[in-house]
């Protein structure tokens, strides 16, 4: 090569932007938000799993047998709302994300793997838990593994796909992909605030779950379900609050300016009064029946997850000036075809929601009655 | 060349996106081919008098269903996409720009087939049989809606049709000639390895009343629509295809030595023979439902596992050296500069993008040459070894070879000069420790051409007589 020290930024993808930015991206944060709140739902109920085995208290055994059942199903949809992401990403920021991906090749593969084992013991745990009870939680702890080393492939990804000046010199060494974006300050932080909402997750999930007992009567379970899930959300804040400390202060000064005074401050704040929000309600859902606080608790949760994902990516955008503009993409909108998408959407919506509204009763009561059998047997 | 390459040791890139698709194509097609079984399986139960055992039976059905096709199904799926955005970034995202829009339109299908089956199956005990049957339909008609559009996706790979860079027609793509036939084979495909999933679930069956026989003979019929049809479609599917793809599969591919490197015809040929095979076993297990047992059961779903390692060769053998028919090479070389000559001759590194500096002529010349330009579709030792391809090569024939390596009609043409070639010649030449300098390579070469005219490469002529 004759330019020394040359930048490797491929040329964007010519058939330019299906859509103006801002509907791509809305897409992405929305979808990326579902994504990342079934993600921390279903590593909180791992951790909460695995403390509950070893605390193993009263009312402990109906959480774990919850988790256990609801593992699957989680890791179901972080895979199936990771997809949309995954394609407007590539949409978005293909030149970055594709070059990045490849300079990590051999790691970014085996998240493939990863997810294939830990999602099939995530079922071996649900199916075989009672007639093999033995090392069942060491079965959950090792799917833990693999979804945490996932997580922390991703967060070296996405860090390296806003890193162009880096990638020359790492391809040069690496043309395998045998290496993780080493040296890189911000991706123990990150990787810890994309994380911390893992136990508000699983916390408000018991205490929907308490809210259920309620109902059906069973009023010591409730309430331990929901002390238990309450003291586990509370977690969430501080780890928040120390991991967006620490984030803050291993970004680059040129990208702190981006925090003052800026529309970003407005996020910021919209963020923290959701996650307030959150807190508050999750405090009045305890001990009690109604289920519209868990609710509103959840839309706390996923109002802060929104800002956490636009400010991420408002974040890249500053780390990627130098080297590329996405304003200067040109779009060649598909409007026919967006327009079929929406209404693709909106029909699957209405009808899952129709569907649900008539089967997921059934599929409580069928609960309720494995519950009642199961307290008779003297279990719980 | 836009993107870096992708350089996996031994097994290769391309390796890697085959492993995963083969178990995928097996796994989706059960995945929406079951929901037609379970469905058409939940109306037959209501008419037989012992209608709940079936159900029973299919609740098993079921659970297996379940578990293989969301676990294994839904992550190989996934695992399609990482591996081909590694393996070949510039064509996939050639394949996201252009139907950004029937991705998420497949996503939608793909969201509504999960979540009814939750609902169908988690509710199986409670809801109506009225409740089951709605869901056991809806299920099949968003996963076959899956595949409708993954499909027109799939089959624009490899015959794009009137879709060109300067028509970039979504419908056009879309719908190209091989969007039916290929829809078709795959909807008839799917019934039978559906069929087959049947069988090993009931071969499991014990009792003294025929309940088995009935569950076996029913599975079994799922086969006959595909061993009927199917061949007929095969041959539709066949004119569809590139002229230059036919004739591959019908003669292979030809090698330097003159002999035939035979491998699509033998894929080929494996797809046929395993499916043939499929169909007389069906029968035998038709003819005699009692003696088979779950082994003999899962022996057969595995010959559908080689059909389809023999389809998708084939079919990745016949697209080659594309990854977009006619539009883009499978190294990111796209074939309208391939035709331009100015672009074709310039030093390869200048415009590589992705190399870090070397020397002139050096072995790291060479070596990102070949990781560049070559690395996409082998390895130096392991999957299509190069070492293996050019054992008995020399430096000047290695030197020559390149210049019309795109004559095999499985390769794109070599980007570069003449400087660039010797360095790979001499390249290879160094994997079988035989150390030859790149630049006595280039001066052999002057000197048989005559000093008179080394500027003018034959390469360009190469070039000229293609256009
Ligand atoms: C589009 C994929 C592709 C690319 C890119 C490619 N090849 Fe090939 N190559 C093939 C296929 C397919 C064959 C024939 C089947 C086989 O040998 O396995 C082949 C065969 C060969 C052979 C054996 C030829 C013979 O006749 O025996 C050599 C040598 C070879 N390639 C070298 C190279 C070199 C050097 C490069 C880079 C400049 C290259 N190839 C790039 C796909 C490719
Ligand atoms: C199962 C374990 C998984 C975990 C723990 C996980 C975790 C994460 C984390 C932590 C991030 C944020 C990274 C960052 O910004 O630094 C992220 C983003 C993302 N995840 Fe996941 N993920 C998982 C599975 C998946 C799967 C299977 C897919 C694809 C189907 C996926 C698609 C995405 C995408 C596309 C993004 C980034 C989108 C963007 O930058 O716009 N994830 N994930």
């Amino acid at each position: 090569m004759i330019v020394v020290g040359a930048l490797a930024m491929p040329l964007p993808d010519t058939l330019g932007y299906a859509a103006p930015v801002w509907v791509l991206q809305g897409l992405s944060y929305f979808t990326l938000s579902l994504h990342l709140l079934a993600m921390n739902f279903t590593i909180g109920a791992c951790l909460l799993l695995i403390w509950t085995h070893f605390r193993n208290r009263a009312g402990h055994a109906g959480v774990k047998h919850f988790f256990g059942s609801s593992l699957p199903l989680g890791m179901s949809y972080v895979i199936t709302l990771g997809v949309p992401p995954l394609l407007f990403v590539q949409v978005l920021y293909g030149q970055l994300f594709y070059s990045s991906s490849v300079l990590i090749g051999a790691l970014w593969i085996l998240v493939i793997p990863a997810v294939l084992i830990a999602y099939a013991a995530f079922y071996y745990h649900k199916l075989q838990r009672e007639a093999r009870p033995r090392y069942q939680w060491a079965v959950v702890a090792v799917a833990t593994t693999l979804l945490l080393c996932v997580g922390y492939i991703y967060v070296n990804n996405l860090t390296l796909s806003m890193s162009p000046d880096k990638w020359l010199r790492i391809y040069e060494a690496h043309p395998g992909g045998g290496i993780l974006h080493h040296g890189e300050p911000t991706v123990p932080s990150r990787y810890l605030l994309f994380l911390s909402g893992a136990f508000a997750a699983a916390g408000v999930a018991l205490l929907w779950r308490g809210a259920f007992l309620f109902r059906w009567g069973y009023d010591t379970e409730a309430n331990q379900s929901q002390k238990l899930g309450f003291r586990a959300f509370l977690l969430s804040p501080m780890l928040w609050i120390i991991a967006a400390s620490w984030v803050y202060s291993s970004r680059p000064e040129d990208i702190k300016a981006m925090f003052v005074f800026d529309s970003t401050m407005v996020l910021l704040a919209v963020g923290v009064v959701s996650a307030l929000v959150a807190i508050a309600f999750a405090y009045l859902s305890v001990g009690k029946r109604n289920l519209l606080f868990p609710l509103l608790s959840s839309l706390g949760i996923f109002g802060g997850m929104v800002c956490t994902v636009v400010f991420r990516d408002q974040v890249r955008l500053e780390y990627i000036k130098p080297y590329l503009d996405i304003a200067s993409i040109p779009v060649n909108a598909q409007w026919g075809m967006l327009a079929l998408f929406l209404m693709a959407l909106v029909v699957a919506l209405a009808l899952l929601v129709v569907l649900m509204v008539k089967v997921l009763p059934k599929i409580a009561e069928g609960a309720r009655e494995r519950l009642e059998k199961t307290i008779a047997a003297g279990r719980t | 060349m836009n993107y870096p390459v992708w350089d996996v040791p031994f097994i290769g890139s391309g390796l890697v996106v085959a492993i995963i698709a083969i178990i995928h194509l097996l796994i989706s097609h059960l995945a929406i081919g079951g929901g037609a079984f379970i469905f058409v399986a939940e109306l037959w139960s209501d008419r037989q008098k012992n209608g709940q055992q079936i159900r029973d039976w299919l609740h098993e059905y079921a659970t297996y269903f379940l578990v293989y096709t969301t676990v294994f199904g839904a992550v190989t799926g996934v695992g399609i996409w990482f591996a081909i955005q590694l393996a070949n970034p510039e064509g996939t995202s050639l394949l996201i720009h252009q139907f950004v829009f029937a991705w998420a339109i497949e996503w939608v299908m793909f969201l509504g087939e999960l979540s009814i089956l939750y609902l169908y199956y988690y509710g199986w005990q409670k809801n109506s049989r009225r409740m089951q049957l709605w869901l056991a339909g809806l299920y099949f008609v968003t996963a076959w809606g899956s595949l409708f559009v993954i499909n027109g996706i799939l089959t624009f790979m490899l015959t794009p049709g009137a879709w060109t860079l300067a028509n970039t027609s979504i419908l056009a793509g879309f719908f190209n000639p091989g969007f039916l036939p290929s829809l078709l084979i795959r909807t008839l495909v799917m019934f039978m390895v559906a069929g087959l999933f049947a069988i090993i679930v009931a071969a499991r069956v014990t009792g003294d009343d025929n309940l088995k026989e009935r569950l076996i003979g029913f599975s079994t019929k799922w086969l006959i629509p595909g061993a009927l049809i199917i061949p007929f479609l095969l041959l539709w599917y066949w004119v569809t295809l590139p002229d230059s793809a036919t004739d591959l599969i019908r003669g292979g591919v030809v090698g330097v030595e003159g002999g035939r490197l035979e491998i699509i015809t033998r894929y080929f040929w494996l797809a046929l023979v395993s499916g043939a095979l499929i169909v007389v076993g069906a029968l035998l297990i038709a003819i005699k439902p009692r003696v088979i047992s779950m082994t003999g059961a899962i022996a057969l779903f595995l010959i559908a596992q080689f059909g389809f390692l023999g389809a998708e060769f084939a079919r990745e053998m016949a697209r080659k050296p594309y990854v977009i028919y006619g539009v883009l090479y499978s190294n990111g070389l796209w074939k309208h500069n391939a035709v331009n000559e100015n672009y074709m001759q310039r030093p390869y590194l200048e415009t590589a993008r992705w190399d870090p500096e070397v020397s002139l002529l050096s072995r790291s010349h060479g070596e990102w040459v070949f990781r560049l330009q070559c690395v996409g579709c082998h390895t130096r030792d392991g999957y299509r070894s190069i070492e293996d391809r050019t054992s008995d090569w020399d430096a000047q024939f290695a030197y020559r070879w390149l210049k019309t390596m795109h004559e095999q009609g499985v390769m794109p043409p070599f980007q570069g000069n003449r400087e660039d070639r010797a360095a790979l010649a001499a390249y290879l030449m160094s994997l079988h420790d035989r150390e030859v300098a790149a630049a006595d390579i280039l001066a052999t070469d002057t000197l048989a051409r005559g000093v008179a005219e080394p500027v003018r490469d034959e390469a360009s002529e190469a070039m000229e007589e293609q256009q």
